[in-house]
């Protein structure tokens, strides 16, 4: 018995004791930045990577021609020390900067840059068809290239800035050319940190590049612990696990942790949206007005107020309102508030009513954009219901699935969400109403007016011409309705009060190079 | 009952060819299963926007058009050399995936299992011995209502009470960023800040072990209690048990040596047969607190379908199941030496 | 059914007979809710915004409001006939499906037989909730298939139950003699071993109904099978566990923790004591032998 006890007792006090163990004051001196967030990342491959999270990894373990000066949306060179055009603006001639290493070793030369390029455009991933423009990248010169391209692009130079153009060591990615052969967990660029452990879901580890040609980051070693809902990642930094949470937090957290005094919160603009999409070429909305029904019967001040406790700001395009050319068709056509009877009316032009109500099935995917997902979902829900016509069945399905459904085309009506990946409100358009970004969206939209309008667009110089082009392109979107634009929502980081530097950007790229703590030299 | 003793080694190997069967039934299943669910693996595998053409050499190359028993027989053959297959969604071998998680589970569910065992002996001991009073009661309400409450319901009142409210646990992860895990040996992180002689490093792991493995510890202690203490209350009963009391050898031993020694046999056996509700529990405990395992990564990867990480990982847990089914009885043959073949 | 009956009497008065009285009223408490939920709640329980958002209990919403203002003590109401309608889908199911194959096993033998025991043991001797996801995930939402998959998790145990049974009744010396007389063997069956082997039927419906309700508490926290906004327990709590970190501002979200478990903690209890007690009653020497 007195053995039992006494085991007992060791057993109670080893956890006591470790119940009262601090997390922090271990780790020696060595200037570590832990960020937490509820992101995942899929494939952390250039040529493959297109969500949110890997992007941003990529943002600062590679590194593309060019880059934007922190805190704009300002392009600067980056691995291209410069640029020229041709006059008929078919070509491009890059100038490559010279000394900068691979994380392996490997030199920088226009070779890398080439193979860089090629790899993207021929394996067929995800992103690859953001460098459609492109005809040839053809070395000019060790540390030259010259980029033709197939039509005219005017955002063409800010393109190259998105990961899809990183450039790659062609010594680490010799085996990797042929389409279906990624390597989706490591990545050997060129940039301030240098990826030592990817742990899918739980944990990146990223490491100081001590070779890197530019300003050295602050903190030696990077950990991204990743969480599967928000309330863990805001307890997280509450307790002080972690030093900076970005992505995703829910309305309320957000408000508690902009209340709280203890962290240093902040909210701001961003560029990415949220619409809900529907694919025209499926019943019932093949059918012109029942999408323009669903225009009328969204209220987004609703939601705005139920879901999101006013912190999201409705908008009625596709170009977010605060970016040059934004026209708020949505408002001008089907108005702020929503219609009830207009809805109505354009359901009985389809044969539907009170008596003979439209079924549909509304998809949402319940975390890939936070947790108020579902929420958003049963408001819209209800929303569509108070027209007394459709009656809609909620369906929800994970985000790997959720993609390969839109792409397939199973989905009638869904939601989702848009992050530029680079700054033209070009990339607001192209993706999504010409015919192969529509089929990416899920939309399916083809509309040869709309295409000639998008081409015009890309090849005119001036900003000037480009914003009365895009208007006609915003006026055809709110009359075609594909796309039901919903708010912008706005980003959202919290750190501890010790932490500096973590910038909301314009491209909402979150660089971790630039984040440092008090103390640290 | 006409049982030849033979030796152990013969044993074992009956009880393995005979646990055989039920892997593979499982596999099958699995297999079936996940080939009538809709969805196309190449394509998945490749991304959205790749060319037909591209997608159909994919298929060909893994095999996705022949006749469903070749795809079968290739499927065994795979497994059988450890060979998962492709992650759709991570783009990696399944096995790897698998191996960073399967050492996490391990830990929670070893550490689950001492503490119900430690509970359950607790409970059914201490209520065997006062038969017919208000602990008894209790103990056999422990049963119920351990079974009763849903883990993941008393794990998200732990979290809220002892992690929101008093603040001196953490509610989720297996281990904090800012320090560096201990190196691998085991993949058990206990052991392994052991070896590596840090005692800051083994505490903080108790920290964030302690809360889930008591949930789950508590789920499943309910029916050991229960087992302990009928088996116990029909030993006390037994005939040398008595004899002992009528020698004056004191009450607490006579239930300790005695009654439990044999009251084992058949708990042993239980534990076998809750290992697999263990497993199923903790695919709860591992989702509300954030435990990087195999079992909530099996939830994850059935939301996004990706059906050749499912596929691997129900297969590893049918061989453990399998594997903790052998192991059981090979240690009720060695308790006791009737049980051979 | 008699002879059931005649036990019960005899046995009313002891801790077997108390749990089964006590078990009896907790389940058709729940079964009178189900049925009249539409007349006990007073909101519609998939209706948002009947309340403010996060609301205390109070005189109208008994239970308080959740996020989207729907109100808990209605979802919680109409729960119960969530819960009731898949558990009885669910238990039909593996009833039609596990008895008859349990009976013509344990009659026919041979081959078939150990075929189908190899593999309702190994579906057994699996985890329970891991082969439920599965199924679930395959399937797709909704409550017939969520009920198909809790119900593939239990046909193994009415199998092995029914057949262990049918192969002792097939000794017996009537039915030896229905065979001498001729009788084929679907009307033995049919007329001979099927009521002799129903009496342990309803002790595992019992138990199983227990199982099922925590099986399928466990689907809907993970997301499989039900989604919102229909009303179920198991579904509450995931939501509500979203808002854990706000509880220190808005402690009702205690309350929308709370009661879903409760209500399913209460009944899993009533279907177990149920069981428990019914079986000590009926089948005392089976007592060990079962899970």
């Amino acid at each position: 018995m007195k053995l039992r006890t006494s085991i007992i007792v060791l057993a109670l006090a080893a956890m006591l004791a470790a119940m009262f163990v601090p997390g922090c004051k271990l780790g020696g001196g060595e200037k570590v930045l832990v960020i937490g967030t509820t992101d995942t990342a899929a494939t952390l491959d250039p040529a493959d990577c297109y969500d949110y999270f890997a992007s941003n990894i990529l943002y600062n373990t590679a590194e593309c021609l060019i880059s934007y000066a922190p805190g704009t949306a300002d392009i600067i060179p980056s691995l291209a020390t410069g640029w020229t055009a041709s006059d008929d603006k078919m070509s491009y001639t890059f100038t490559i900067r010279q000394g900068v290493k691979f994380q392996d070793g490997t030199d920088l030369d226009a070779n890398a840059v080439k193979f860089s390029l090629d790899r993207a455009m021929t394996m067929g991933g995800n992103p690859g068809f953001l460098l459609d423009p492109i005809k040839d990248v053809v070395v000019t010169g060790d540390f030259e290239v010259r980029i033709d391209l197939n039509y005219a692009c005017a955002p063409f130079v800010s393109m190259l800035g998105y990961t899809v153009g990183s450039i790659i060591s062609p010594t680490a990615y010799a085996d990797y050319v042929e389409p279906g052969t990624w390597l989706p967990n490591q990545v050997v660029g060129t940039g301030p940190y240098t990826l030592t452990e990817f742990v899918e879901g739980d944990h990146i580890t990223l490491v100081r590049n001590e070779t890197y040609w530019g300003t050295p980051p602050f903190a030696e070693r990077v950990v991204l612990k990743q969480y599967s809902n928000s309330s863990a990642l805001k307890m997280a930094l509450e307790k002080g696990e972690i030093d900076v949470a970005y992505r995703t937090f829910a309305p309320l957290e957000e408000e508690s942790l902009l209340a709280n005094g203890k962290l240093v919160a902040e909210r701001g603009q961003s560029p990415g949206i949220r619409f809900i999409v529907m694919n025209v070429t499926k019943a019932p909305f093949d059918n012109i007005n029942v999408r323009k029904a669903m225009a009328y019967a969204v209220d987004r001040a609703a939601i705005n107020d139920t879901v999101f406790q006013g912190s999201v700001t409705p908008f009625y395009s596709l170009i977010p309102d605060g970016m040059w050319s934004y026209k708020p068709v949505f408002k001008d056509i089907y108005g702020e508030a929503p219609d009830l009877e207009q809805a109505k009316a354009e359901l009985a032009l389809a044969g539907y009513s009170e008596t003979n109500p439209l079924p549909i099935q509304f998809w949402y995917t319940p975390t890939h954009y936070g947790d108020t997902e579902a929420n958003l979902a049963q408001v819209l829900k209800s929303q569509l219901e108070a027209t007394g016509v459709f009656q809609v069945e909620l369906m929800n399905s994970e985000w790997g699935r959720y993609v390969d459904d839109l792409m397939a085309g199973s989905m009638g009506v869904f939601m989702l969400g848009w992050y530029p990946d680079y700054l033209d409100p070009d990339d607001y358009v192209t993706p999504f109403l010409t015919e192969a970004g529509a089929i990416s969206m899920g939309a399916f939209y083809d509309d040869a007016a709309m295409t000639a309008l998008i081409q015009e667009e890309l090849a005119e110089t001036t900003v000037a011409d480009r914003t009365e082009t895009f208007g006609l392109i915003q006026d055809q979107l709110a009359l075609d309705v594909p796309y039901v634009p919903l708010f912008q929502k706005p980003q959202f980081v919290a750190t501890r009060k010790n932490v500096k530097g973590a910038l909301l950007e314009p491209l909402m790229i979150l660089r971790y190079y630039l984040i440092t703590k008090d103390g640290w030299k | 009952m006409g049982r030849k003793s033979g030796s152990l080694l013969n044993y074992i190997i009956v009880r393995l060819l005979l646990t055989l069967p039920m892997v593979f039934i499982l596999l099958t299943l699995v297999f079936v299963l996940l080939r009538v669910a809709p969805g196309d693996p190449a394509s998945a595998m490749l991304g959205g926007h790749a060319s037909v053409q591209v997608i159909e050499e994919l298929r060909q190359q893994m095999g996705l058009d022949d006749p469903i028993l070749v795809q079968y027989g290739r499927y065994l053959g795979e497994v059988c050399r450890g060979d998962f297959g492709i992650s759709f969604r991570f783009k990696v071998p399944v096995w790897d995936l698998i191996r960073n998680r399967l050492s996490a589970t391990l830990e929670l569910v070893i550490f689950a299992f001492i503490i119900a065992v430690a509970i359950g002996l607790a409970v059914g001991v201490f209520s065997a011995n006062r038969r017919g009073k208000i602990w008894d009661f209790l103990g056999d309400s422990y049963g119920i209502l351990s079974y009763a409450f849903p883990i993941f319901w008393i794990g998200i009142m732990a979290q809220l009470f002892f992690g929101v409210y008093l603040g001196w646990l953490p509610t989720s992860g297996r281990f904090p960023g800012v320090i560096v895990p201990p190196v691998t040996h085991t993949g058990l992180l206990l052991i392994d800040s052991l070896l590596e002689g840090r005692l800051d490093k083994f505490l903080v792991t108790l920290k964030y072990l302690i809360l889930p493995s008591l949930i789950l510890g508590i789920a499943i202690s309910g029916v050991f209690a229960r087992m302990v203490r009928t088996n116990m209350l029909q030993t006390l009963k037994a005939d040398y048990v008595v004899a002992a009391r009528a020698r004056g050898v004191k009450e607490r031993w006579v239930s300790l040596r005695h009654g439990l020694r044999n009251a084992m046999v058949p708990v042993v056996t239980m534990l076998g047969l809750q290992f697999a509700v263990l497993l199923g529990g903790a695919v709860l405990t591992e989702t509300t607190f954030n435990w990087p395992g195999l079992a909530s990564f099996l939830v994850q990867r059935l939301l996004e379908r990706d059906y050749p990480s499912v596929q691997g990982i129900v297969t590893v847990f049918a061989l453990m199941v399998a594997g903790v089914s052998i192991l059981i009885d090979i240690i009720n043959a060695l308790i006791d030496p009737r049980i051979r073949y | 059914m008699r002879r059931i009956w005649a036990r019960l009497k005899g046995e009313l008065f002891t801790i077997s007979g108390l749990r089964i009285v006590i078990g009896l009223i907790i389940v058709l408490f729940y079964l009178l809710v189900a049925v009249l939920a539409p007349a006990l709640s007073p909101f519609d329980p998939e209706k948002l915004g009947v309340g403010e958002m996060l609301q205390t209990p109070d005189s109208t919403y008994h239970f308080g409001t959740t996020y989207l203002g729907y109100d808990l003590y209605s979802r919680t109401i109409y729960g119960t006939r969530t819960a009731l309608e898949i558990v009885l889908m669910a238990t039909l199911i593996a009833v039609l499906i596990g008895v008859p194959l349990g009976l013509v096993s344990g009659y026919l033998g041979g081959w078939l037989d150990r075929i189908l025991v190899l593999v309702m043991d190994s579906v057994y001797s699996f985890p329970d909730l891991i082969l439920a996801i599965v199924i679930a995930a395959v399937l797709g939402s909704g409550l017939l298939n969520a009920a198909v998959a809790v119900s593939v998790v239990y046909i193994p145990q009415y199998f092995r139950v029914t057949r262990n049974h049918t192969l002792s009744v097939r000794e017996e010396t009537f039915v030896e003699a229905a065979r001498a007389l001729g009788a084929s063997k679907l009307d033995i069956i049919r007329r001979y071993i099927f009521p002799n082997v129903s009496q342990s039927i309803p002790v595992i419906l019992t138990v199983n109904s227990a199982d099922a309700i925590l099986t399928l508490a466990g689907l809907s926290f993970l997301g499989f099978g039900i989604t919102p906004p229909k009303p179920f327990w198991g579904l509450d709590i995931s939501e509500a566990w979203r808002y854990m970190t706000m509880t220190k501002d808005y402690p009702q979200i205690w309350w929308w923790t709370a009661i879903p478990g409760f209500a399913i903690v209460i009944l899993i209890v009533g279907f177990t004591l149920l069981g428990e007690g019914l079986n000590d009653i009926l089948n005392p020497q089976l007592r060990e032998s079962q899970r």
